[in-house]
């Protein structure tokens, strides 16, 4: 079964399936232009935890710049998990997600429809909260900045892919708020464990050859769990 | 396989199972093309389990359901979604979106072709062509349920799944409704509990009791007063 599908993916589906993806995708960007439910919320939370950790690490430069990738990454990873659950949430709870499942499309598309809008969200917090980040944790990002939307960008992506997936699973569950995070902080942990290094790397001054064996395994991960995603999200959808 | 025997919609064998509880026992039902059925039961008969398996929702347990000789119970194929319309309890509509916007939405999604002039005729005969930028939110369950009508068929479908779709709506909702499904032909399905309807609109009638179908007779058969009292004893027993 699972041939039939890679069969279907190699054929003429593959355009219908990145345009399905981007109707869906561009719809709930417009449903959250209105009303900004998750947005709020995940600004709001990293707000939160960027005070919370600055009051409690009360320590010089030096010192921050050592704790301040974790920083940005639980802030992002936490962030990313309560938009991922509400990618879904919403949907079941008014039986749309039902309307998506009947179309005419393969379901892989609901899947990186919910995807992209995932990293477009979580891609918004994170530049809005870097020059917080920078300002009230004293770090020069500037001379870093290019380096370090790379490394955000390629973190998304891969724990989006997981957070994504994993959320389609957890709505189906009756403690689908406590659900994510148990099934997703695990399997996600290599790709923040990445990012908090390639981070660290870079606040040191380091260049993408010392951390070329993070970035590989961050790269090997997000095309694994994208790929599998888009091919078992068929599966984790049917009652 | 014979061509008649190719068409429309057959269900063979089919049982769902959730645990130990078993939804659908062992279904057999053929429903030819343009016929209309209605299949009604008291809660927990399967009715709803047996049209979300037919939509492809729910993988049955064990069984088929051949569409025009498809069977669709072995690998989900794309195409089946623009055989079939559906009109629920849910609506399937975005609160957060305008009338249009979610018509233009499923449209899309279905490949509809001229969509808007489609969508424009569609809103003017469910009736609210007047509330076309209206938020979905800021509509009455009869009014969304209209709406729902015109999502439901935006891509003509040939088989209509209907359950309960009579809820919220006004009695010219209700005549609406049975115009969209006279005007042309179609293979209906309609899932209710309301027996007098279910007789009125339809070739046939079933009734299904505890994951069975129990009984199946063409409205004609019967005057609605015996299908009153088949019913009432199927339902007591549930």
């Amino acid at each position: 079964m699972h041939g039939v599908r890679v069969v279907h993916l190699q054929g003429a589906t593959f355009m219908s399936l990145f345009t399905k993806a981007w109707l869906i995708y561009r719809k709930d960007m417009l449903v959250e232009y209105r009303t900004r439910e998750r947005l709020t919320t995940m600004f709001i939370f990293s707000l939160v935890v960027l005070v919370i950790f600055n009051f409690a690490f009360n320590t010089g430069v030096t010192a921050v710049q050592s704790i301040a990738p974790g920083m940005i990454w639980v802030a992002f990873a936490f962030a990313g998990m309560l938009g991922a659950n509400r990618a879904f949430a919403p949907e079941k709870d008014l039986g749309t997600f039902e309307g998506l499942l009947l179309a005419p499309i393969d379901r892989g598309a609901i899947y990186l429809g919910k995807l992209i809008g995932n990293i477009t969200l979580i891609g918004i917090i994170e530049l809005a909260m870097l020059p917080l980040f920078a300002l009230f944790l004293n770090i020069p990002i500037l001379p870093y900045l290019s380096k370090l939307l790379v490394i955000l960008f390629l973190g998304t992506v891969g724990f989006a892919s997981i957070a994504t997936l994993f959320a389609a699973v957890a709505v189906n569950t009756r403690m689908r708020d406590v659900m994510l995070p148990i099934l997703l902080l695990p399997i996600a942990s290599p790709i923040l464990i990445a990012g908090v290094e390639m981070t660290t790397t870079t606040f040191q001054g380091g260049d993408w050859e010392e951390m070329s064996n993070w970035l590989r395994l961050l790269s090997a991960f997000t095309v694994v769990f994208l790929v599998a995603s888009v091919l078992l999200f068929d599966y984790i959808v049917e009652e | 396989m014979s061509e008649e025997a190719a068409s429309g919609i057959r269900i063979r064998r089919l049982t769902k199972t959730y645990g130990r509880i078993r939804a659908l026992h062992q279904i057999n039902l053929d429903i030819q093309t343009n016929d209309f059925l209605t299949i009604v039961g008291a809660n927990g008969a399967g009715k709803s389990t047996l049209l979300g398996i037919i939509a492809g929702l729910i993988r049955p347990s064990r069984g088929q359901v051949l569409l025009d000789g498809q069977d669709m119970t072995q690998d989900r194929d794309e195409m089946v979604g623009y055989k079939i319309g559906v009109l629920a309890g849910h609506t399937y509509l975005y609160e957060e979106l305008t009338v249009y916007e979610n018509l233009q939405f499923y449209g899309r999604l279905y490949d509809v072709r001229s969509l808007n002039d489609k969508i424009e005729s569609l809103l003017e005969r469910v009736g609210m062509i007047s509330r076309s930028k209206s938020m979905v939110k800021t509509l009455s369950r009869g009014m969304r349920q209209r709406v729902a009508l015109a999502r439901a068929i935006v891509h003509d479908p040939p088989v209509l799944l209907l359950d309960e779709p009579y809820v919220g709506l006004d009695q010219g909702g209700m005549d609406m409704l049975q115009m969209f499904l006279t005007d042309q032909p179609r293979t209906v399905l309609l899932v209710t509990h309301d027996l007098p309807r279910g007789l009125e609109v339809s070739d046939r009638i079933a009734i299904m009791s505890r994951g069975r179908m129990v009984y199946e007779a063409t409205s004609t058969d019967l005057s609605f007063d015996a299908f009153d009292q088949v019913y009432r004893k199927f339902a007591v027993m549930m």
